[in-house]
């Protein structure tokens, strides 16, 4: 199957990023530069695991008689490996990047939560706690595909070292959530503070469903988003993809704060108001010192 | 930067957005690999530049 849906690329190989950093006179980009180096480490782990996202495949396979025995089976190891919401949908299309191939007929979505409480040790903490997650859904997604494997049936693991495979039309797939004017996909539970890992197969699974529980219609009204970002990049305006309504993000005003200083911004996620089911105290009082230095804070 | 909203018009009438790009280049890009791919053919790609 052939993806329909275009990826910008990370880094320098943004053409957007790479003109914004020329322009400053440098060569590379200055956030990436400046990483820690417990940041690098989490992404070395997801590099090292990209060589291991495909193996042999056990040719002794396991029949599936019960496929709903065995989806609870494939869940079941998700959460054992450290996954704490874990969905399954067909696979199509507009699902993968423009023009690259996956052979698979599912696909398996993982996510792993970050400690939202960061927000209040600072950009660093932030980062770091995003990257380690990011390093644990590649770990999980590398283990699962194996796992399938080992059951007689092909799986790739897709995750930040190497994927074809976009997580937000699969998050919204599965039912995690629906997409926030913040342009990441909002679970009602856990906000937007989760990390994707994914597994493509053929493993005959059951299938999950979107839910729709009001994300879009309470982001049209709240825009505290778009009132704490620095770099005013979130829009007013929404466009519409295959039904679904998206805000997109204007790179050119996000990037001289996400990539073109050395701290990490994230605050556009952290400002959610989402955030305050699971995490009351600590969203009220990072809200507070957001009120302190002058931004919009929500009423709760 | 110049800035456009790729949509895509459909046989059906539907019309799709397919991302914000940074230049025309780069959108035309993305057109010529759209216009590749068999589920694409009939579709019709039209560049918008957004509000101000």
């Amino acid at each position: 199957m052939r993806g329909t849906t275009p990826r910008r690329m990370q880094g320098m190989a943004d053409p957007v990023l790479a003109s914004m950093v020329h322009d400053l006179g440098m060569e590379e980009v200055p956030h990436y530069a400046s990483r820690t180096g417990t940041v690098v480490g989490y992404t070395q782990r997801w590099v090292e695991n990209a060589k291991f996202r495909d193996g042999p495949v056990n040719p002794q396979r396991v029949e599936v008689t019960d496929r709903s025995a065995m989806t609870a089976r494939i869940k079941a190891k998700a959460r054992e490996l450290g996954a704490d919401l874990v969905g399954i949908c067909r696979l199509t299309p507009t699902m993968i990047d423009l023009g690259k191939e996956v052979p698979h007929e599912f696909v398996i979505a993982a996510c792993v939560t970050e400690d939202y409480h960061k927000v209040l040790e600072g950009a660093d903490a932030v980062e770091e706690e995003a990257m380690r997650v990011y390093a644990a859904c590649a770990d999980l997604s590398t283990e699962l595909a194996a796992y399938i494997r080992d059951l007689g049936y092909p799986a790739w693991a897709h995750h930040n070292g190497v994927r074809e495979v976009q997580a937000i039309p699969v998050f919204y797939q599965v039912g995690f959530g629906e997409l926030g004017r913040h342009g990441s996909l909002i679970n009602e539970k856990y906000g937007a503070d989760f990390r994707p890992g994914m597994v493509t197969t053929d493993l005959p699974l059951d299938v999950d469903e979107p839910r729709e529980f009001g994300v879009q219609d309470f982001c049209m009204n709240c825009n505290v988003c778009m009132q704490n970002c620095p770099g005013d990049a979130i829009p007013e305006d929404y466009v519409v993809t295959d039904g679904i309504k998206r805000w997109l993000i204007d790179l050119e005003k996000c990037y001289p704060y996400s990539r073109l200083r050395d701290e990490y911004c994230h605050l556009c996620v952290d400002v959610c108001p989402y955030n305050v089911r699971s995490h009351r105290t600590t969203f009220k009082t990072f809200m507070k010192e957001r009120k302190r230095i002058g931004y919009k804070t929500p009423k709760y | 930067m110049d800035k456009f909203y790729l949509q895509e018009r459909r046989p059906d009438g539907e019309v799709s957005t397919v991302g914000l790009f940074y230049s025309r280049e780069e959108a035309e890009e993305v057109i010529a690999e759209l216009r590749e791919l068999p589920d694409k053919q009939g579709c019709e790609y039209v560049l918008v530049r957004p509000p101000e």
